[in-house]
């Protein structure tokens, strides 16, 4: 039922971030919300499930792209990953670490698919670019995340689906 | 020690599904450009979905213009209608020269390429990635279109399929990096291949610097390669910078087609 409902909002997620309306916006403002879900999900609720969940959202993203299939699997799992390892002893309803975190995810996934275009698929996107993009990313990560949290855990407890990792070890 | 097996386990889970990722990548680099069945699935299920919402998007858009704005709605009316007639006009133009074309050309005895009928196509998602310039459409394999159609407006060259679905189809735009069509100078008729630098800018490359390029010209699609039709409108020069000691010009091409507004596009069929 978690899962379940996190996906639903992650591809509503998708839907709307993929609305040509976007198109209009500067690369700044097309921010990954689907990346910021992931993370908030992970922080959350967190287990393997969080890694399944990962992966196949950045399954999604990719059929949805462009690019090659794998890609965001692949950027999707490593984010995930790296915020179960760091978040173990930290508070996760806090705003601030909610937010460090977001920025910490969108640099990783960046970086990764960077270095996956570049290694694998011999596509090298300038720094500049990455830069131009990466730096408002971050600062509207920094700024969407607490919120995107707070409406996951809302939506949980409308639902009455499991409680927050720390407080119940209950598998989906 | 229960703590220490779950870290063991989602480290093997992490693993695995980094394998599964690189395998899938391995898989769709090595079947490319087939768009697997589970692209296929995905596309169907969420662009209904995106279509259902710029649907829904437009309406809400044309209630706030027709019933709060009711004199803008008025005249954007007058210049779509305007529009519509210089656009039947410019096809009707482009007939004419096609079937002069036919003509001169089975008097030189000529092999020929040409097109039998564009099929109009409306933007329904974009591609969500960063750094990648790509549409998806909302006709496919059903209604006639195959990777490599071109896709054009009456302004100029938008792009081509590079996947296509049974009802939907994502188009490559001129923009993206990947994208990369040869061209001539209109004026002088000089080689070059324009590549896609940004969302608002191409690149003119392999332009010999002994070649006369000016600001202002215009740049075609050259047919070469037959991916695009020769004669394609593909935008206008805006800076050329000759390096003292390079083979090359660099130059900077404004796209004809504002790339930010796409709504309507057509899609060019072939003909064998």
């Amino acid at each position: 039922m978690l899962l379940l409902l996190s996906i639903l909002v992650t591809l509503c997620t998708f839907v709307l971030q993929t609305h040509p309306v976007f198109r209009s916006i500067s690369p700044g403002g097309h921010v990954d919300l689907a990346l910021l879900v992931v993370v908030g999900f992970t922080l959350l609720w967190g287990g393997q499930r969080a890694l399944w969940f990962g992966f196949v959202i950045g399954l999604i993203h990719d059929a949805l792209s462009s690019q090659w299939l794998g890609l965001n699997a692949l950027s999707k799992s490593i984010v995930v990953f790296l915020v179960l390892n760091l978040s173990r002893n930290v508070q996760q309803q806090s705003p601030v670490v909610q937010s460090l975190f977001a920025a910490a995810a969108i640099g990783l996934d960046t970086a990764t698919r960077w270095l996956m275009l570049a290694a694998l698929h011999a596509q090298i996107i300038p720094l500049e670019a990455v830069l131009r993009t990466l730096l408002p990313h971050v600062l509207l990560g920094l700024v969407l995340m607490p919120g995107i949290c707070a409406g996951l855990r809302l939506l949980a407890y409308i639902l009455r689906v499991l409680p927050e990792k720390g407080q119940s070890n209950a598998a989906v | 020690m229960n703590d220490l097996s779950d870290r063991r386990k989602r480290f093997a889970l992490f693993l695995s599904l980094i394998a599964l990722a690189l395998a899938l990548t391995a898989a769709k680099t090595h079947f490319a450009p087939q768009t697997s069945r589970f692209e296929a699935l995905i596309l169907s299920s969420l662009v209904p979905l995106q279509a259902a919402l710029v649907q829904g998007t437009q309406r809400f858009n044309d209630f706030w213009q027709g019933y709060i704005q009711l004199t803008q709605v008025r005249q954007e009316n007058l210049q779509l209608r305007h529009q519509a007639e210089t656009l039947r006009g410019q096809l009707q133009q482009y007939r004419e020269a096609y079937l002069q074309q036919q003509r001169l050309r089975q008097l030189l005895d000529f092999r020929s390429q040409s097109f039998q009928s564009a099929i109009p196509v409306e933007v329904v998602s974009i591609d969500p990635s960063q750094w990648s310039q790509a549409i998806i459409v909302n006709k496919g394999l059903e209604h006639g279109l195959h990777t490599n159609n071109t896709i054009m407006t009456h302004r100029g060259l938008v792009g081509h399929v590079i996947e296509a679905t049974p009802r939907y189809a994502t188009v490559l735009l001129l923009t993206d990096r990947r994208s990369a069509v040869d061209a001539l100078v209109q004026r002088t008729r000089s080689r070059g291949v324009a590549v896609g630098k940004s969302k608002h800018r191409l690149e003119l490359r392999y332009v010999d610097i002994h070649d006369d390029i000016r600001v202002g010209d215009r740049i075609i699609s050259s047919g070469l390669g037959e991916m695009y039709p020769k004669g394609l409108v593909i935008g206008t020069v805006t800076a050329v910078r000759s390096p003292h000691y390079g083979l090359f010009h660099e130059i900077d091409v404004q796209p004809a087609v504002d790339f930010l507004k796409l709504e309507e596009v057509l899609a060019l069929k072939s003909m064998g």
